[in-house]
């Protein structure tokens, strides 16, 4: 192979390599794994679907919290039904297994508990 | 026979020519000075190692660019399987410069199938240039204020503050720029097919040989050719020209596969954590800096060669200068944007790319009309070479 | 018949005049907020404490408050937060000296200077006249116990390591408190803790309802009996009545 053809496979080569770069590194990342979680143990649904409640369940406290103490509004915290952080371990009954398990691989700090009972 | 069945005779039996004179003039006046000296010895087809030994070039289109042919002129592949090697000028025994009759030639290829036409010219004289770098200006500026104006912009008035001369050019969200630039693209995208169409129909038309290969091997063929610029090397006077211009195209190619991967960075999950602006030692902005430094060296290396050895690169005319420094001004006004970045020198910065910027868009307004054309046509010319089999030694 | 004539037209025409202008006034008077009040039959909370009834020694309705809401009393007089308080208060009048205790608890004023001083509205005033913490939203900055003249607001000074009722939550360090009418309570049709443990313990003197409603037991007696509010001269609107004050 002539001179220039040989430099110009190697320049096409070369092209190739920054993208074989970000492949490599890409696949080679630690691939995001949730912790195991303890299977709720009753057979109802929860308030949200999974994955919205896994986004979502701070946002669903907030505005449950609104609900309750600011319009007075407590049908969804009492009775059999009850919706509340309280009614939570009705399906997931310890937290240390359930809660703790994401908010520690994610350091993010659990205050409900200072005031609610879990 | 009788006159009106000699005349029927004739008519059936002959061609009956329209010289365009106005073409003729045209080539004289832009380089082709010399054509009337051509005293059709043929020796430049002899020399030319890229012509069809059945179809000698370039003797014949020197006469029917002395008749003004333009029919035959537009549809002939011949002119773009030529290179300018030079070879012929140089051994040209009248001096009547055919290499550079050819350039003229391809000029006004490019203007036939360019539309409109009008722009054609006009983007072609030293004026076209001021209209064109108002006219990107004009747009990148309007685009900006209707982004700010529909509130698509988040982006802050940044560093320079309310100093600014030009604020506005510190407004320039990627959204602005992908619509402007990607329509100019696609504006030329639309006037390139046109011209590639009637080009190729006509191509087909006025050959006179089968086509000899299948359309898929010829493709392959033609793409090798390009990819080992082959007809570079074959050249004997203009051997230097191979070089500079692998490192132009190749260049340009990695800047392109760079900037397409990086406006992927929003939705490319290959590259979601990556900071910018990129380290040093990332491999696309390597990649990026060598291949801006190789275009800068092509460019440089081409102008200097028309420079410094005028008889073997043929004469320089406005359009292969205004292809030329404009394309070393986007490519040194980038780089130049990189090092005022790492400098930190804000306010030249921005000038430093908003220069970039119309550089760019004075490109891609001339594309279609320019020499930069040659990129479609003489692709074109070899696909057909290679089907028809012409040039085959 | 032109006199006649213009006479009628004249009655007419004042009389329209009349009315164009009571009409303005009509409703002037409908929109007037103590009207408005006291046509609506919007719930508003109130409370009597009949003085008459409440023993001097019995500390019923403290107890049953702490034990209900988790209340934070560790022992320490200067921490322990008391929702309820029982307070003696003295007649200083040389002929008729007197001595009196008088239970004290947040009055749920209808205009509340704490939910005035919060600048985060964590202490707000509820459609139904409830004065109430969020203590999501408390940042800790006390400035509801300064405006309160009544002392009625604690502060959480120490962690609550105390949860006699599981049912409800307690407060955090750093909260500030007070008393909500047990809020939770009465939204369910329940009665306060204390008016509960007042009743049982036989002394009937706390009695909580609705002052919008006259049949209500509360309006009852606002209504037949001379009562007295603290401080009424500040201008809160305190809505805990006193019998015997």
């Amino acid at each position: 192979m002539s001179s220039p053809r040989r430099a110009i496979v190697v320049s096409l080569v070369l092209m190739a390599v920054p993208l074989l770069y970000a492949v490599i590194t890409f696949a080679a990342r630690p691939a995001a794994e949730r912790p195991w979680l303890e299977p709720p143990t009753a057979n109802t649904t929860c308030v949200l679907p999974k994955d919205r409640m896994r986004y979502d369940h701070m946002g669903y406290l907030k505005r449950l919290r609104d609900r309750v103490m600011r319009e007075g509004r407590r049908e969804q915290v009492t009775g059999n039904h009850a919706q509340g952080i309280a009614s939570c371990r009705n399906c997931h009954a310890h937290r240390e297994l359930f809660c703790d398990r994401c908010h520690e691989r994610a350091s993010v700090r659990l205050d409900c508990f200072g005031c609610h009972t879990y | 026979m009788s006159a009106s069945e000699q005349a029927a005779e004739i008519a059936r039996t002959h061609e009956r020519l329209a010289p365009d004179r106005e073409l003729l003039h045209r080539v004289l006046a832009s380089g082709g000075e010399d054509l009337r000296k051509c005293m059709q010895c043929a020796t430049c087809s002899a020399v030319c190692e890229l012509t069809d030994a059945r179809q000698p070039s370039p003797r014949k289109e020197m006469l029917w660019a002395q008749w003004g042919l333009t029919d035959r002129l537009m549809a002939d592949p011949d002119l773009w399987l030529c290179h300018q090697c030079n070879d012929c000028t140089s051994r040209c025994p009248r001096r009547a410069r055919p290499g550079d009759v050819m350039a003229a030639l391809r000029r006004e290829c490019v203007l036939h199938y360019a539309t409109p036409r009008a722009f054609a010219g006009w983007v072609n004289r030293p004026v076209g240039l001021f209209w064109m770098a108002l006219i990107t200006a004009a747009l990148i500026a309007t685009a900006a204020g209707l982004w700010q104006a529909f509130g698509l912009s988040t982006t802050e008035l940044s560093l320079t503050g309310p100093r600014t001369v030009f604020p506005f050019w510190t407004r320039l969200p990627h959204g602005v720029l992908c619509v402007v630039f990607i329509s100019l693209f696609l504006f030329d995208l639309v006037v390139l097919a046109m011209g590639a169409r009637r080009f190729w129909r006509n191509l087909g038309a006025s050959s006179l040989q089968p086509n000899l290969h299948q359309p898929v091997a010829s493709l392959r063929a033609t793409f090798r050719r390009i990819l080992w610029h082959d007809d570079f090397g074959r050249c004997t006077t203009s051997r230097r020209r191979r070089i500079p211009h692998l490192l132009v195209i190749y260049g340009m190619l990695a800047l392109w596969l760079t900037s397409v991967w990086v406006v992927t960075a929003r939705w490319n999950p290959l590259l979601e954590g990556l900071v910018y602006p990129l380290g040093f030692w990332n491999p696309w902005k390597l990649m990026a800096n060598l291949a801006g430094m190789a275009v800068t060296v092509g460019l440089a290396w081409m102008l200097a060669e028309r420079w410094k050895r005028p008889d073997m690169s043929g004469s320089t005319t406005y359009s292969d200068l205004a292809m030329l420094a404009s394309l070393l001004l986007i490519a040194l006004t980038g780089l130049a944007t990189e090092m005022l970045h790492i400098l930190r020198m804000e306010p030249l910065r921005f000038a430093a790319y908003s220069v970039h910027l119309i550089a760019i868009g004075m490109l891609l307004c001339m594309l279609p009309y320019s020499k930069l054309a040659h990129v479609v046509y003489r692709t074109l010319a070899l696909a057909h070479a290679e089907r028809t089999g012409r040039g085959q030694p | 018949m032109h006199r006649r004539r213009f006479l009628k037209a004249s009655a007419i025409l004042s009389a329209g005049a009349a009315g164009a202008y009571a009409l303005p006034l009509l409703t002037a008077f409908k929109s007037s907020p103590a009207s408005a009040r006291a046509a609506s039959t919007k719930l508003r909370w109130g409370m009597v404490i009949d003085l008459g009834r409440c023993p001097a020694n019995c500390t019923a309705c403290v107890d049953a408050c702490k034990k209900e809401n988790n209340v934070n009393t560790s022992g320490d007089r200067r921490l322990d937060i008391y929702r309820i308080r029982k307070v003696t208060l003295e007649s200083t009048l040389v002929a008729a000296p007197a001595q009196k205790s008088v239970p004290l608890l947040c009055n749920h004023c209808d205009n509340p200077p704490c939910a005035l001083a919060c600048p985060i509205q964590a202490t707000y005033k509820r459609e139904d006249g409830i004065v109430i913490v969020d203590p999501h939203r408390c940042m800790g900055c006390r400035y509801c116990m300064i405006a309160c003249p009544y002392n009625a607001r604690q502060f959480n000074f120490r962690e609550n390591r105390h949860q006699p009722n599981p049912a409800y939550p307690k407060r955090q360090h750093g909260v500030a408190e007070s008393c909500d009418l047990c809020a939770h309570l009465l939204d369910q049709g329940k009665r306060p803790a204390c008016v509960e443990a007042c009743e049982q313990s036989h002394a009937n003197a706390l009695i909580v309802g609705n002052l919008n409603d006259p049949s209500s037991e509360i309006a009852t007696l606002i209504r037949n009996h001379p009562v007295r509010r603290l401080r009424e001269e500040l201008g809160t609107e305190p809505k805990v009545f006193y019998l015997g004050l």
